[in-house]
């Protein structure tokens, strides 16, 4: 509620609150839109902690993962239970003496034990910016100007905040967050007067979704990740400036930063990008890369592993006090299978089956899975060519209502059932199966981050919302506006324009990590406009 | 009037030193018959009271520092029933600290509050300063009420609301007030008690915080209501600073029965459903920042 005099609460700080909140549950419903994950999850700060006492605003999450069985048993014949056997013999007719206790329990020293084990996650944090104009400022309070033109740019600055997310949570840090590859193909033409300026790229997953105009990019080589828009230390951001979904093309340019300008591809940069085969680029978020990591929020990859540590690389202290490593912790570990052909039923119910065999003592389950829409539709052909004519239930087998108004729902079985929801996301040919009930997965936000994103409020009940922070407040400027100034020639004069900076720190991680993961899986889908 | 059950939360925060008027007098207090609080029933000399009670207000308004202050009122208060007051006496003579200064009065009863059992003050005393406490809270509501009228009645919020209706044949100035006045009081109340909850632990109340927030409240409603009207210099000639109509209600995302965001009416609602969604929250959130006002 609005208050007035002075300090954190004051009109301005509502502003900011206002703003972030907006902000915050425009992800979040981007995010419900962009794929079914997100509203699946819960909003946690438990167990959100600082790294160090002195305030630090870094943040781990700890959590103590415990397994086995505890305690020593012996069986026996049932005589073994009445005291005073093991005595004398007896001197007389119903008479004995000197009546021993038979050593009838196990030594509690034998019992067995279980011992906690830490696994620490740490928090990502992830900066945007952008900028709004006086002048559509003022065309915007206007009644007669068309659209909402600054809820327009912030749902959009919304719609990308999330667009990354999902990418992060599919695809592998490992690859460096991946949009995809490019084909083989490649062309690149002249565009504003500049030769071979603007790349035009099939992806090799068939996912030109992932992919809106206005993102930026970079293009990396896989070998060694180095990034090929970048000469001297100078880093030319690629800008996506179309996608066609009939031909599954995307295109793109890079952009001097000096000037603003699209650079010629074929030589600026020491790759040649319009000769680059599919196999040595990979194109990816903005992001820096120290060596070893991109450091994104932790996705399906991070924790669905068949060996070595949980969060690969970005897992941070030493070996079952921080890190967990599947081989040694094997109860940790997710089945990972090559398919290499359609996904069937019958397959589909053998995985299930697995899977919830390993995971069940651990109070584990699986009752979710994400693929691709290409899969489904696949499995669906599947099915009908293998004439399942009725349900396990023995009633009529019905397509109708699998996928359309939500997810298809099998039955294993003992009764339990596995909902299977299409998500765009999903790389080609995937299948995730994973436990998605119970508050599984959960969007771990630091406790003392959630200003407008606090219990109760709006934003933090928008499913899948994130708390976003816009920093101008921090500097005494009421609501988000932080002059944008023109730099050079040793001053830094004013423009008619703002920006927005701001910040997002969380992290996703699951309560148990164990889950499937299906590739090489038939695609059904339709391309290049076939 | 504002909301009693607001004023009885808000004015009276959960502060130990703070007033409160929900709270019953002990079993042990003696409670007031009528030959105590009525003023007929007195039995002292009323021609020495009176004199007496003179003297006291003198010496108040003879003293400049608040703890002198305090100090004067609870010398009075204990002179007052040594020479055989009643409670309608001293109400009297409490009406004229409440001319002093208020924070003297809540620095007296909150004493008085955490000390319930030293002994120094009688029952009656004690039942008295409660007495005292639903002045100060009266006191504290009339200058709340007083400073929410002023903006209500101010002439150019009032030109402006009334230049909006001619604008639009369905907005009714009434009820547009009776909206605007819910908003100021609760702006009104939750600033001043922030405010105070801000202060030094121990800082007494203040009711001049009242007139400050509704000063500002002012100033930032009149920003408002030019969003929804243009600026009082263009009334009449320029429409084009219409804007967002910030006096209408902000829409809330659809919820379902069960009081929980409800996902599927948010996609229903569409990109487009909810951009406007997004518009009408931001422009409640940009006043001066959604430049409607600097057009």
């Amino acid at each position: 509620m609005a208050t007035i005099i002075a300090g954190s609460t004051t009109f301005a700080g509502v502003r900011e609150t206002e703003y972030n909140e907006v902000i915050s549950e425009a992800i979040g419903v981007n995010l419900m839109n962009l794929g079914p994950f997100w509203e699946r999850t819960a909003l946690s700060s438990s167990g959100v902690l600082n790294v160090s006492t002195e305030g630090s605003k870094d943040y781990i999450v700890n959590r103590v993962y415990r397994h086995g069985l505890v305690g020593v048993g012996q069986f026996d014949t049932a005589g073994a239970m009445i005291f005073g056997q093991a005595g004398q013999a007896n001197p007389y007719a119903g008479i004995r003496l000197n009546p021993v206790v038979g050593n009838v329990f196990p030594s509690a020293a034998l019992s067995a034990d279980r011992v906690g084990v830490r696994l620490s996650i740490p928090m990502r944090s992830q900066t945007y910016n952008y900028n709004a104009v006086v002048t559509e400022m003022q065309a915007s309070g206007l009644s007669w100007f068309p659209g909402e033109d600054l809820a327009d740019k912030d749902y959009a600055f919304a719609m990308k905040i999330a667009m990354d997310q999902c990418l992060q949570f599919y695809a592998s840090g490992a690859a460096g967050y991946e949009f995809c590859k490019m084909t083989s193909g490649v062309t690149s033409t002249p565009s504003g007067g500049v030769a071979d300026s603007l790349l035009t790229f099939v992806p090799d997953n068939l996912a030109p979704w992932r992919f809106e105009k206005g993102q930026r990019v970079d293009f990396r080589l896989v070998s060694t990740e180095a990034r090929i828009n970048e000469v001297g230390g100078t880093h030319y951001m690629g800008l996506i400036v179309g996608v066609d979904y009939t031909t599954n093309e995307v295109k793109a340019m890079c952009l001097s930063p000096a000037t603003g300008a699209a650079v010629d591809l074929a030589t600026t940069f020491a790759t040649n990008l319009n000769t680059a085969a599919d196999s040595t680029v990979r194109i990816t978020p903005c992001s820096n890369y120290d060596g070893t990591n991109y450091y994104g929020i932790a996705g399906l990859p991070a924790w669905v592993v068949n060996s070595g540590d949980l969060l690969g690389n970005e897992a941070i202290g030493s070996a079952d006090k921080g890190k967990l490593d599947v081989d040694t912790h094997a109860h940790l570990k997710s089945i990972i299978k090559a398919v290499s052909g359609p996904l069937t039923e019958d397959y589909l119910l053998k995985v299930l089956t697995l899977a919830r065999r390993a995971y069940m003592k651990g109070g584990g389950d699986i009752d979710t899975a994400f693929t691709t829409p290409g899969v489904i539709q696949n499995y669906r052909e599947q099915k009908r060519v293998q004439s399942y004519i009725a349900t396990q239930s023995g009633g009529p087998s019905s397509l109708a209502n699998e996928g359309f108004k939500g997810p298809i729902i099998i039955t294993d079985h003992n009764g339990k059932t596995l909902s299977i929801f299409a998500d765009d996301w999903v790389e080609s040919g995937t299948l995730w199966m994973h436990r998605l009930g119970g508050g599984n997965w959960q969007r771990l936000v630091a406790p003392n981050l959630t200003d407008g994103f606090g219990e109760g409020s709006t934003a933090a009940s928008v499913p899948g919302a994130l708390p976003f922070h816009f920093i101008a407040s921090y500097f005494g400027f009421p609501g988000r506006d932080l002059p944008l100034y023109a730099t050079g020639g040793g001053t830094n004069d004013p423009t008619l324009a703002v920006q927005r900076p701001g910040f997002l720190v969380y992290q996703l991680a699951p309560k148990d990590p164990r889950g499937v993961k299906l590739t090489g899986l038939t695609e059904s889908v339709v391309t290049n406009g076939s | 009037m504002p909301d009693q059950d607001m004023i009885d939360n808000l004015t009276v925060p959960s502060k130990p030193e703070v007033v409160n008027l929900d709270m019953a007098p002990p079993p042990s207090t003696t409670p007031p018959t009528p030959s105590q609080s009525g003023k007929g029933g007195s039995s002292h000399d009323t021609d020495a009271l009176s004199k007496k009670l003179d003297e006291l207000a003198a010496k108040l308004e003879a003293t400049t520092s608040q703890s002198t202050q305090v100090s004067a009122v609870k010398d009075a208060i204990k002179t007052l029933f040594t020479e055989g007051a009643d409670a309608a006496d001293a109400l009297e003579l409490l009406g004229q600290f409440g001319e002093v200064d208020p924070n003297v009065l809540t620095q007296v009863t909150a004493s008085v509050r955490q000390k319930p059992d030293d002994g120094k003050l009688s029952p009656q005393t004690q039942f008295e300063l409660r007495q005292s406490e639903a002045h100060l809270h009266d006191y504290n509501e009339q200058r709340a009420a007083t400073a929410i009228n002023r903006v209500i009645n101010d002439t150019k919020l009032q030109s402006l609301i009334s230049k909006r209706c001619e604008l639009d044949p369905d907005a009714k100035k009434e009820e547009i007030l009776a909206a605007m006045r819910d908003r100021i009081n609760k702006a009104v109340y939750n600033s001043v008690e922030a405010h105070w909850g801000r202060q030094p632990e121990g800082t007494p109340f203040n009711p001049k915080w009242f007139d400050q927030a509704a000063d500002y409240a002012l100033s930032e409603l009149l920003d408002v209501v030019k969003l929804g009207v243009g600026d009082p210099s263009r009334i009449g000639r320029a429409p084009e600073a219409a804007g967002h109509d910030l006096l209408q209600p902000v829409p809330e995302l659809p919820r379902g029965k069960d009081g929980k965001i409800d996902p599927n009416a948010i996609r229903e609602m569409g990109p487009g459903g909810f951009r406007q969604y997004m518009a009408a929250r931001l422009a409640r959130a940009g006043v001066s920042g959604q430049p409607g006002s600097r057009v």
